[in-house]
């Protein structure tokens, strides 16, 4: 058994190369010019080309562990800020952004999910790095900074990455399936219908994210402190998960977040309370689909991804203008979640 | 009145017509791959559990 530090490790290690990763994607992000189409395009290609591969090379990273992904990833990365300024288009550097990020967030899954022996606390805050990365490339991309400087920043990352990768292959070494530990499903369901159900509601909490009502955020302070709310509530849920238990933690932040959210439109605090709550389930879903894939959770990872694509699709389409329209959606997603939850998490604590 | 707003006008979708079929040929091709891993993956764990695991060896009647 390892020691509670070690398993932390990895989640810790990955907690800073997630943040580098979505530093250098939202500094590249916000940096493509274009016409009207190209702007609205290149958002929709970044989360598909980005976030629905990952099932792909999580398959591929499960088969070879051996392959330095996270290092793949953050050179192909680097490549993309370096070529972004000799291309006349956009898109190849798009795809090499979109592709290193992939490597990058599979390689961070699997170190985590392999050397946490089924406690969801690593991969908890592994995720929650990406929160934290995301508002700082997005504020820096509007800064005049070079791009050269985050090529610098993909390099600090390497160290990381080589040492969360040792924690991957020591894992291996010790058991040739780590993540048999993960039992938070119903084991009386049929696996398909826990897959079906776990992607279901990873696609309505991605679809919710962009749908809460915040009228309050207005400053570029407050942006800051809605992104770092979130990135703390993806870590407390892992935390609490593995404190209090899964199945608890899961169904009381669902059902605690919705008064605070629907509440919290004007009022910031109030807003944030629910976002944290809300963001808490986030490593939960994975738990729940690497448990019925313990013998893939790089592919089980890259279901999650997919999920989040298709649930951000539709805000590239249409939009709520009515508030009591978005808060009412917002209630049935919040209970349809709460109902599929109930079904597919298991009643006893795994660890009791 | 409507309570939500249509993002995409026909315009928009026209010019984005070909990035658009790319993009949803890729997924369906990517997913199409994935639902095959997966059905794949869930036989393999099936497999698994229906496997007796071996007797451990008894040292203590040695």
């Amino acid at each position: 058994m390892k020691t509670k530090t070690t398993q932390i490790r990895s989640g810790l290690l990955y907690f800073y190369v997630h943040f580098v990763t979505e530093v250098l994607c939202f500094f590249l992000l916000g940096r493509y010019t274009g016409d009207g189409v190209t702007l609205w395009l290149i958002p929709l290609a970044y989360d598909m080309l980005a976030f629905v591969p990952q099932s792909l090379i999580g398959a591929i990273h499960d088969r070879f562990g051996k392959l330095p992904l996270g290092m793949i990833g953050l050179g192909m990365m680097a490549g993309a800020i370096g070529l972004f300024p000799l291309l006349r288009t956009p898109w190849l550097s798009l795809v090499l952004l979109c592709i290193g990020n992939g490597c990058t967030h599979v390689a961070g899954a699997e170190a985590t999910l392999r050397a946490s022996d089924g406690s969801l606390s690593p991969a908890a805050i592994f995720v929650s790095g990406g929160s934290f990365g995301v508002i700082t490339g997005r504020l820096l991309s509007k800064t005049a900074m070079p791009g050269w400087p985050l090529t610098v920043l993909a390099l600090t990352a390497v160290p990381f990455c080589l040492l969360a990768r040792e924690d991957r292959l020591d894992a291996d070494r010790r058991s040739a399936h780590p993540c048999t530990a993960f039992r938070y499903h119903d084991p009386k369901l049929p696996p398909a219908v826990i897959v079906l159900l776990s992607v279901m509601i990873v696609a309505v909490r991605g679809y919710m994210g962009y749908g809460i009502p915040t009228s309050w955020n207005k400053t570029t302070a407050q942006t800051v402190l809605l992104f770092v709310t979130m990135g703390v509530g993806k870590a407390a849920g892992g935390i609490l998960a593995d404190r209090f238990g899964v199945r608890r933690t899961a169904m009381a932040s669902a059902a605690l977040a919705l008064p605070f959210l629907l509440c919290g439109d004007r009022v910031m605090l109030v807003s944030l309370v629910g976002v944290m709550l809300f963001s808490m389930t986030m490593s939960i879903t994975l738990a729940l689909l690497v448990s019925v894939l313990p013998g893939a959770p790089g592919l089980a990872f890259g279901l999650t991804t997919i999920g989040l694509f298709l649930g951000t699709v539709p805000i590239f389409f249409f939009k709520f203008t009515s508030v009591a329209a978005n808060c009412t959606v917002i209630a049935v997603l919040t209970a349809v979640c709460l109902a599929a939850m109930h079904f597919v998490l298991r009643r006893d604590r795994p660890h009791a | 009145m409507r309570s939500f707003r249509i993002l995409t006008d026909g315009m928009l979708l026209h010019l984005a017509q070909k990035p658009l079929i790319v993009l949803a040929v890729v997924f369906l091709l990517i997913v199409a791959v994935t639902v095959v891993l997966v059905r794949r993956q869930l036989r393999i764990e099936r497999a698994a559990e229906e496997t007796p695991e071996p007797p451990e060896e008894n040292h203590a009647a040695e």
